[in-house]
Parts: structure tokens; sequence; C-alpha cells
């Protein structure tokens, strides 16, 4: 598990992150990390491009991610 | 938004009170959006409401998907509902988002103003589902909240206290289980009570220096037509966007205002960017926590985790993608021909009987040759459209279609594409046209024009008559390397070579005409659930209902004119010549014959002599015609019956000057090659028309894709003929 610190992408992706769940607070737990990452946040599964997860900063709660 | 209303105008500011004080509508009609997250059952919610009273097309002068379905509440009273696209949030990002907003606030195009929203909320996912809830509830107008899959909630052990919820939202809440058709009786008694009940508001406070700062900017909006609510939510909205400016259509000041409202924001501490959402999720944390108790440790969704560690496993992953799109291709393309040939039987049947009860002449051949053959080669089609769009509803409830999209995204985005534009891809080996209806699961307008350009690039089955009348004559049935036979061989040749163009003209437009940033992806991975039964046949129905409707009389209308073209002017019957070179003679003397010898200066340089020009001029409607064409005249009865001796009557042909074969092996290659690349399909152009926009829009991206792939055909085709030639490859 992490906590988003900071959603540093563009801000009208930034803005469709935060509607999906992804905002700085928020809890996620990484599932995969091949291509792109898969992630669980808020109930939600959810696959972001390489492109969106370089801009996120995490802190990892119990596993480094 | 786009525009900014005057006040008179505004459906909003017309009643700022915030509480209604006329009737829920100007008719008797109540109008009803509906909106909610994808993968909240919100379509399977609209057709359990309006079952197939649905009405299909576009919002106008975009791209994206307009669904209008009615029905008639118990009482006897009309409800009119629209369909809005899924929407995470109200903010904009993506065209569809901007389409759900230009309507909730009375501006979209089409001037269709909703008298309720029914916001549609996923009751297993809550919390996320609240964001877009909140930003609705803002709008100033009466909401409803359909809290959907109650049952998949409970399963899981999540109770939600929904007298309390309907405190907290200040607006009905309705349980529902849509696929069951349960919840929908209180839920439209629940729309009727909602029309007159006061609007609800903002069911949270901003910290007070927020407040402040972004009164201007409310102020301003509310001055520009927006009722005060809604201006709020505006303000808030507008902080976190790129380029807020744009949003506002040149509002004076209101750029201003907004850059005035970041740098007090900055300065009280506030993060503006990021504001609006931590003063929701605050808010839906609350929310949450007073509302929902969970009676279970279960952990939601573990059956689908257990399921995605294997599709979604490096190894295993594709080959069940693999697998499933053989399975899909298969359908398709197999099992639908059974159906396409009763179909095809039915019609034959039916325009011989016909036939016999007409006097002999020219109206028998319309109604016989031209209306049933233009009918039959649109209805043929059907069963395909009707398998291929059962299976991709299956892959969607399902929840397959996302973890399929984000298998091929990789590769898709290599072309700058996404993943979802491989389903429409493959989709077109069977058939452009149900390909290109496909393209409909694409959110991005530019991705979706730039499938729909290349779908019909694929090799479908229509082209298979053609390949197989020309390899069997021209290829040797050998093997190469002593197991592959060369005549499967050349077929799997002309497969890959569409395949490629298709991958390469779609990396061309997304660099040229339809050029826009690469999205990254954002996927959800929704939940895998059993598909209804009942949405599907809605959406097959539907699906086959557009199809017929409007590709059906634009086929039927060109299958009347080429007919025409075929048929006049008529030649004088000569009683000495038998019925095939009777034929023959009247098609050279028809309008498309005197065609064929008008192109044949065109087609000469690729090796063809008039006989090829009027059979490619003739199946501009159906490429499987140059078959048939071929055939008449050659005389060599029906093509299907006699491919072989059709083949046999081509490589014995020679010219009567010269002496020298017509058709060389090398001119039957270039011909396929032709084939691969020509888009000689009305259905397919109609469909673009179609779902490309419509109207003059669509005409232009059909035309040129007509254009495109006849350069690209035409230049493939020569460069075979000439370099075979040049490579002494001609006889």
């Amino acid at each position: 598990m992490a906590t988003v610190l900071d959603i540093g992408c563009a801000p009208d992706e930034a803005c469709r992150l935060r509607a999906l769940g992804v905002c700085e607070g928020s809890s996620v737990r990484v599932i995969d990390d091949r291509h792109c990452m898969v992630l669980d946040v808020r109930g939600t599964r959810l696959a972001l491009g390489n492109a969106l997860t370089s801009g996120i900063t995490v802190q990892p709660e119990s596993a480094r991610i | 938004m786009s525009t900014l209303q005057s006040p008179e105008s505004s459906p909003v500011a017309a009643n700022r009170s915030g509480v209604r004080t006329t009737g829920s509508s100007t008719s008797d009609v109540l109008r009803v959006a509906i909106i909610g997250n994808p993968n909240t059952g919100k379509t399977t919610l609209f057709n359990a409401l309006t079952g197939l009273r649905q009405r299909v097309g576009n919002f106008a002068g975009v791209t994206v998907e307009r669904v209008e379905g009615s029905f008639r509440a118990s009482d006897g009273r009309r409800v009119s509902v629209l369909d809005l696209p899924g929407s995470y949030s109200l903010s904009a990002g993506s065209p569809d988002e901007k389409i759900a907003l230009d309507v909730l606030l009375g501006q979209s195009r089409d001037r269709w103003r909703p008298d309720v929203v029914l916001v549609v909320i996923d009751a297993a996912n809550l919390e996320r589902n609240l964001f877009l809830t909140s930003q609705v509830i803002e709008l100033g107008l009466p909401v409803v909240v359909a809290l959907n899959q109650i049952d998949v909630a409970e399963e899981h052990g999540i109770n939600i206290d929904i007298p309390e919820l309907i405190h907290e939202l200040g607006v009905p809440v309705v349980p529902t289980v849509a696929k069951r058709g349960q919840g929908i009786d209180p839920l439209t008694n629940a729309l009727f009570i909602a029309a007159s009940l006061p609007f609800p508001e903002r069911k949270f406070l901003l910290p007070p220096a927020a407040a402040v700062a972004l009164a201007p900017v409310s102020a301003l909006l509310v001055q520009h037509g927006l009722v005060r609510c809604a201006a709020d939510m505006e303000a808030l909205r507008l902080l976190a966007l790129d380029k807020a400016e744009a949003h506002l259509n040149g509002a004076p000041g209101l750029s201003a205002a907004i850059t005035r409202a970041v740098d007090e924001l900055k300065a009280a501490g506030f993060a503006p960017n990021r504001f609006e959402s931590e003063v929701r999720y605050a808010w839906i944390a609350g929310v949450a926590q007073r509302t929902v108790s969970r009676t279970s440790d279960k952990v939601q969704g573990q059956i689908s985790h257990r399921i995605d560690a294997v599709v979604l496993h490096r190894v295993w992953g594709p080959i069940i993608f693999a697998l499933l799109m053989a399975i899909v291709f298969e359908s398709v393309f197999a099992w639908a021909k059974p159906f396409a040939d009763g179909i095809q039987a039915a019609l034959d049947w039916l325009g011989t009987y016909v036939g016999k009860h007409l006097p002999a002449g020219d109206l028998n051949s319309l109604v016989v040759d031209g209306v049933f053959g233009g009918v039959g080669s649109v209805l043929v089609f059907l069963p395909q459209i009707a398998i291929l769009f059962a299976f991709i509803g299956v892959l969607e409830q399902s929840g397959y279609m996302a973890r399929a999209a984000f298998l091929m995204d990789r590769v898709m985005r290599r072309v700058g594409l996404h993943g979802k534009s491989f389903i429409p891809m493959l989709s077109g080996y069977a058939c452009a046209v149900p390909g290109i209806m496909a393209t409909r699961t694409i959110e991005d307008p530019k991705d979706r024009l730039a499938t729909i350009m290349v779908v019909p690039l694929m090799s479908c089955s229509a082209r298979l008559p053609v390949y197989t009348l020309l390899i069997g004559a021209f290829v040797p049935a050998i093997h190469v390397w002593g197991v592959v036979g060369l005549q499967g061989l050349t077929m799997l040749v002309m497969y890959v070579l569409g395949t490629v163009a298709a991958l390469a003209a779609a990396a061309v437009f997304k660099r040229t005409l339809l050029k826009g940033p690469v999205r990254p992806m954002i996927l959800e991975l929704p939940p895998y659930r059993r598909p209804s039964l009942n949405s599907l046949a809605v959406s097959v129905t539907q699906r086959c209902r557009l199809f017929l409707q409007r590709a059906g009389t634009v086929i039927l209308a060109l299958s009347i004119v080429l007919w025409a073209l075929a048929t006049y002017p008529k030649s004088t019957s000569n009683p000495s010549l038998s019925d095939a070179a009777q034929q023959e003679e009247q098609l050279g003397h028809s309008a498309l014959g005197r065609i064929g010898h008008g192109i044949e200066p065109l087609v000469r340089p690729l090796g063809y002599d008039w006989k090829i020009g009027v059979s490619i001029a003739a199946s501009f409607a159906a490429r499987e015609v140059f078959v048939s064409t071929m055939s008449t005249i050659y005389g060599a009865g029906k093509a299907d019956d006699n491919v072989e001796a059709l083949g046999n009557r081509l490589r014995e042909e020679h010219d009567p000057q010269t002496g020298k074969r017509v058709y060389t092996p090398l001119i039957a290659v270039g011909l396929m090659v032709f084939y691969v690349f020509a888009l000689m399909c009305m259905s397919t152009m109609a469909v673009t028309v179609r779902e490309a926009g419509g109207g003059r829009i669509g005409w232009q991206w059909a035309g040129l894709q007509f254009a495109y792939m006849l350069a690209l055909a035409y230049g493939a085709a020569f460069a075979v003929y000439r370099g075979g030639l040049a490579l002494g490859l001609g006889g």
C-alpha cells in the first residue's frame, strides 16, 4: 500500500485521475507494473499508462512501490 | 462549457430562488437525463426503463453517440430519457464529459434540457461515484439518485443506510437492480416527485478564506446567466483546468478573475489545482462514514482479482485473448454463414416468385435484380452484425473488454491508436460494416475516426470470392518447402498486406489529419459480472435496426442506380447470339459498359482490358459483384456454381489480335492487390457516412476514405504489374 503525495501530470489528466479516486492522500495498491501500472484505489481497479504514473509521487505505507 | 447564456434564456436562471414555481416542464413530457460513471449499469437501467423505444443518433456536430428513449409511467404520464455518455466527473476532460455538462447546463446545441437528472451510482463503489453526484447536485436541477447493483453491494456485506443517504445528499435515493428490473416503478415515481421538490444545493461549506477567494468568480458567472449554485460549482471546477479561459469561451473578465482567485487561494495555503477534489472527497468520506456499514470482511472484488491474475497474466493473458478473439472471428466468419445463406435463399425464392408474377420486361428486372438483389446485399450482413454485437455486448458487460484493451494497448499505441481500436479492426476481417459500428466503444473522437478510416483495409469476407477465383485460376497448386501450399500462402499474403496497410494508414492519419496528443492510458478494469440477457437483446436489436434503417435506404437507392446503369441504354437484340453473348453485348452497350470502355485508358497501365474495367466499375457496389460480372461477361453461368469454369475461361482467354494471353498470373496478382486496398463496398461507405458524424462531414470522411483507398489500390496494382514486367515476370 502507498499514499499518493502529489499528482504532477498535465492538469486535465490530473483532473481525470482525481475524479477516478486517485487524488492526494488516497491509498493505492500496485497490482502489476509491467508496461503500465495496475492499481487498486478506493475499491476500483485502474490501469494507468507510464506517462501518467511517472508523474505521481507516492509514499509507501507497508511495502515499497 | 462552450458558451455562456443570457439570463433570459437560462433554464436555471429563471429559478434563482431555488424553488420551482411553475410546472415541471413546458410540455406534458417529463425529460430526464441519465448520467453516471461507466460500469454502473447506467445503460442497463436505461434499457430497463425504455425497452426498445429508443432513437440512436449523434449529438449535434460531434461523433458522440446520443441515445434517447421514452416510456409511460404506470399512470400514463410520458417520460423522455436521454442517456448521457458515461462520465467520471463534469470536469469536461473528454468530449463525452463536455457533452454531458453542456446538456445539464442547458447549453447543448440540440437545445435539449432535462427537467430531472437521474444519477446512477454503483452501490458497491459509493465513494468514487459520489464525486460526480456531488457535482450534479450543484447544477440547479432536480436530481434523483439510483443506487444500482444494490444486490452486489449486499453480497459483499456492504450495507447502505438509505434514509441517511437521502438526508446527506438532499435528493431522493432509490435502490435498484437494473439487470433484473427491480426498483423501476419507485424510481419512476421519484422522478416525478423530484420535479416538484426544491432544487438541491451544495452540501458542504468551503473554508472561509477559499469562499472569499472564489466569490468574485461565482458572481461573474451569475452575471453571465448561471444560477448561483451552478456558478459556485463552475468556479470550483475551473480552478483545476488547464487553460480555463478556453472553457469560458471569451466571457469577459473571467480569466482574470480566476487568476486572482488562484493567487488568493495559494496565499491562503491551498493548492488550487487539487482544491476541488480535496473538498469533495473530504465531504464524501464523511458521508460514507455515516451511511455505509460493513457486515463482513469479505474483500470486494476478490473473485475478479483471481480471474485477473490469469487473464492479465504475462503468458496466459495473451493466449486467452488470442483464443477468445479466434472464437469471435470464427463466429462472425462462419457461424453467420448459414443464416446469411438462408436469407439469400429466401430472397432468391421471393425474387423468383415475384419475377414469375410480374410481366417480363424492365419492371421485372428492376424488382428482381435491382430491388431484391440490392436488399439481399444488405440483409446478408445482418447475421454477422447480430453475432458480432452479441459478442461485443458479452465482452463489455462481463468486464473483459477493458482487459482486452489493456492487453492490446501497447501494440496499438505504436501506430498512435488505442487498445480499444483492436476489436473493430479484428471484426474488419469478417466485415467492415460491423467493425466500423464497433468503433463506438472508442471515446476519443480522433482515435475513433482514424479507426473507422482504416477498418475497411482489413480483408473482409466479401474479398474472399475474388481471391478464390483469381488464386484458383492463376496460382499453381504446388507446395513450397514441401509443406506450405502456394495457394494458401498467397491468400495469407493478401490478408497480411491488408493488415499492415491498415496499421500504417492509421499511423499516417494520426500524424496528419487526425493529429492529436496521444492520451496516456487511463482505464478502469471493472469487476467481472454476468451479462444481462435483456440488455444484450436490446442492444443487439438496436444495432441491427440502426443498420437496416440507415444503411439500407442508401444501399437500396444505389442498387437501383447501378441496375439502371447496367440496363440502359438497351442494345438491339440479335436472335443469332446465345443468351450469354446477348448478355455480354447488352453489358457492353449499357452505360456501365461505356464507363468500362471509358476507363479502359485508366486501367490499361495496370494491364487490364475493358472487361475488367467494367467488372471493377460494377463491383463498386459490392466487391463480390466482380466475380458475377466477370462470369456474365464470359458466359460461365452463375459464378457461385462454377468458379472453376470461369477460372478456366480466364486462363484460356487470348487477345484475338496479338494471340497473347489476356490474363497472366502477374495481372491476377495485381488485381488481387487492387482488391486488397480498394474500398468497393457501398454498405461500408454508407456506414462510414453515418459513423463519422453524418451529413456533410460524414460524406467528406467517406469520400476521403474511398479516394485514399482507391489511390492506394491503383498505386499498388501499378507497382506490382510494372515491377513484375521489369523483372521479366510478364508471361
